[in-house]
């Protein structure tokens, strides 16, 4: 990797590098920088909102990122990302400038997408994806969101056309991803023999809403494996997935398709469990709509706007997700709950 | 209207939205009636909204862009409110505002300066086009003449160089008005102009010879031909001093005379202040081609030029406004003023 011509150097890559002097001597990340090492651009991803996310930590990790970048030679780069919680500044008495990353540009989009065409060897996808972008405003909005935009990247290659529906492009960028359609079939086929993708997707749709409902963005692994998963899989006596352990549940959706992940340590020294990709309001979304068939459709969207009413910024996006995978008579009598006739 | 009645509202407009509802539908219609009348309340813009616009809302752009607008503060009192800083409330005097600095680009000493650049550049980016040497001669050529129609075309050809238009339409536009203009024109006058200042070197050369002959051949001492000799020098020095130091100078003089004078003639032939005969040629080329207005809709400082002149719209020239309003890019002070423009025109077949 290089930025603007310079090596860039992820710090798991400077820890794990042998026979140099690159060595974190104890898990508070005490690392000496080979002295020779000149004209390179460290990048510490996430450093300060995602591992051990403690106050003490943050500082902890701050001091040595700052001791690092003082020690080594001029002509260095370090480039520290973190969520914008977690930073409050701890790096600015070391001499770093702290910069806020903005939504994509036009012009960005498009260089990225061109990189993203580069990079899988396919050209040819560049002018139908910029066309298609330009053609539709709704498109364009999510293409601002560089993981958004990489995703829709991806749906082009595999499906060779982009939804003009968000929740439609969700769905794809959810099957894409849990099916792995861009890996070998044997790959795919290894996945499904655990666990089978619809039975993932399903998984997935439920955590998405139980984490919804309790109004949460993450939560502790061991809350998961042990509370969430039992209970979701309590309604799933008939699957495959009743077989595995929640740990093992986890771990597959997690390796196969990045959709929930690892996100650092809660302040009890927890690991926290989160979605990826806003596809957390699409999957909480498409788990209403499921419930539909068995609760009703004007119960659950009763529920719905109820809950909407009472918290609007929290379920905004996922009313209107759920709203747009109705169709006929069902959009009807949504509408007539949601704004019914005086 | 309470905050759960407003509630209602805002996600019944955007479920519209997300289903792309035709205009048509009731649901539709009731609902855009309610999000319109809290705006044109809260915009203390009068009800000149035109039912034509939501039969070309193909996209529901503008339920889209009132429910994203409009918040629960624009239902507070209009006079508890601050005239910036809130959202859905741009007036009709507010249209105007942008009208005054814009004035600076309609300057036409301005307007020529800014050409002037792009001419400069134009041999190089453009190089299978009209080049700059000829777009300059259709300017010359046209602001000479002393009808009308002539002025037009020049300052037409002004507006296709300073425009932001891409490359496309600029094309198109300065190939259609170099129809019957003699190609370089302006090459030709600079050869013309390099021949007479070599004749005037020779013919200074060969006077400085006529004398040293008359000198020599009537007896004129022989210290005296030296000072004639010395005389010649001197004068073709300042021959080439002067050639050097004018040449800029008289270019600057006459480059603000054609400007001064350029704004002099669009006043006398138009009878109209010289920005405001810039902005009616502007609306006229608008008026026509699509392409020129989509891209004065999307400038805000050309969009501030046109405004106060187009009062009537095509369908197709508010299709345009709606989607430069939808446009992610578009800031939201810039859809305010296109949506309120869209409030105060009327819509012609």
């Amino acid at each position: 990797m290089s930025l603007n011509g310079r090596p860039m150097v992820g710090f798991f890559n400077i820890l794990s590098m042998s026979g140099t002097s690159y060595l974190a001597h104890d898990p508070c990340l005490q690392i000496t920088l080979r002295k020779n090492l000149i004209g390179a651009s460290v990048y510490f991803s996430s450093m300060l909102s995602t591992s051990l996310a403690q106050d003490t930590a943050r500082e902890l990790i701050a001091r040595k990122v700052g001791e690092l970048a003082s020690s080594v030679p001029a002509g260095n780069r370090f480039i520290v990302t973190s969520r914008i919680f977690g930073y409050q500044g701890q790096l600015a008495s070391h001499g770093f400038a702290t910069m806020t990353i903005q939504r994509l540009s036009k012009a960005l989009v498009g260089e990225l997408v061109s990189k993203w065409c580069d990079s899988l060897n396919e050209a040819a996808l560049l002018q139908p994806i910029l066309q298609q972008l330009s053609a539709n405003p709704r498109l364009f909005e999510l293409a601002l969101n560089p993981m958004l935009l990489s995703l829709i990247v991806l749906v082009q290659r595999v499906r060779g056309l982009i939804p003009e529906h968000r929740h439609l492009l969700y769905e794809e960028c959810v099957n894409i991803l849990v099916e792995r359609r861009y890996a070998p079939p044997e790959v795919q086929k290894e996945y499904n023999l655990t666990l089978p993708s619809d039975e993932a997707v399903h998984l997935l749709q439920r955590i998405a809403l139980s984490l919804h409902k309790a109004r949460l963005r993450e939560i502790p692994r061991d809350l998961l494996d042990g509370k969430v998963i039992p209970e979701i899989l309590e309604s799933m006596t008939h699957s495959r997935a009743s077989r595995l352990s929640p740990r093992e549940i986890v771990h597959n959706i997690e390796e196969r398709s990045q959709l929930l992940v690892e996100r650092g340590f809660d302040d009890r020294g927890r690991a926290l469990m989160a979605f990826s990709h806003l596809t957390f309001q699409y999957l909480t979304s498409r788990a209403l709509k499921d419930t539909t068939v068995s609760r009703g459709l004007a119960t659950v969207s009763g529920e719905l706007l109820e809950s909407y009413f009472s918290d609007k910024e929290w379920w905004t996006e996922t009313a209107l997700l759920f709203a747009a995978q109705l169709a006929g008579e069902q959009q009807v009598l949504f509408m007539q709950k949601l704004f019914p006739k005086q | 209207m309470d905050q759960v009645a407003f509630a209602r509202l805002q996600l019944a407009a955007r479920t519209l939205v997300e289903w792309r509802t035709p205009p048509e539908s009731d649901d539709y219609k009731r609902v855009l009636a309610e999000l319109l009348a809290m705006y044109l309340k809260a915009a203390r813009v009068g009800p000149r909204f035109s039912a034509q616009i939501l039969k070309l809302d193909r996209d529901n752009v503008v339920p889209w862009y009132l429910s994203e607008t409009l918040s629960t503060d624009s239902l507070q009192s209009n006079a508890s409110r601050p005239k910036r800083g809130r959202k859905g409330s741009v007036t009709a005097t507010d249209l105007a505002e942008p009208l005054q600095p814009s004035r600076n680009i309609l300057n036409c000493s301005t307007l020529l300066d800014s050409a002037i650049v792009v001419l400069e550049k134009l041999d190089h980016v453009w190089p299978t086009g009209p080049h700059g040497a000829k777009v300059a001669s259709v300017l010359a050529i046209r602001l000479s003449a002393q009808d009308d129609e002539d002025v037009t075309i020049a300052c037409r050809a002004l507006l296709a160089l300073v425009v932001p238009f891409d490359g496309e339409s600029r094309r198109r536009y300065l190939q259609a008005l170099m129809i019957g203009v003699p190609t370089l024109r302006f090459r030709q006058l600079l050869r013309l102009l390099r021949l007479i200042q070599k004749a005037v070197h020779v013919g200074v050369l060969l006077l400085s010879g006529l004398a040293l002959y008359f000198a020599y051949t009537f007896g004129v001492a022989f210290h005296s031909v030296y000072r004639i000799k010395l005389a010649v020098v001197l004068a073709r020095v300042a021959v080439v001093i002067l050639s050097i130091v004018a040449i800029p100078f008289l270019y600057d003089r006459a480059r603000r005379r054609v400007s001064t004078w350029t704004a002099r003639k669009f006043a006398e032939i138009q009878g109209l202040p010289p920005g405001d005969f810039v902005a009616a040629v502007l609306s006229g080329i608008c008026m026509r081609d699509l392409d020129v207005f989509s891209v004065v809709c999307r400038d805000p400082s050309w969009l501030a030029v046109i405004v106060g002149q187009v009062s009537s719209m095509s369908e197709p020239m508010a299709r345009k406004v709606l989607e430069v309003i939808r446009w992610p890019e578009t800031s939201a002070l810039h859809r305010e003023k296109l949506f309120n423009w869209l409030l105060s025109v009327e819509f012609r077949e």
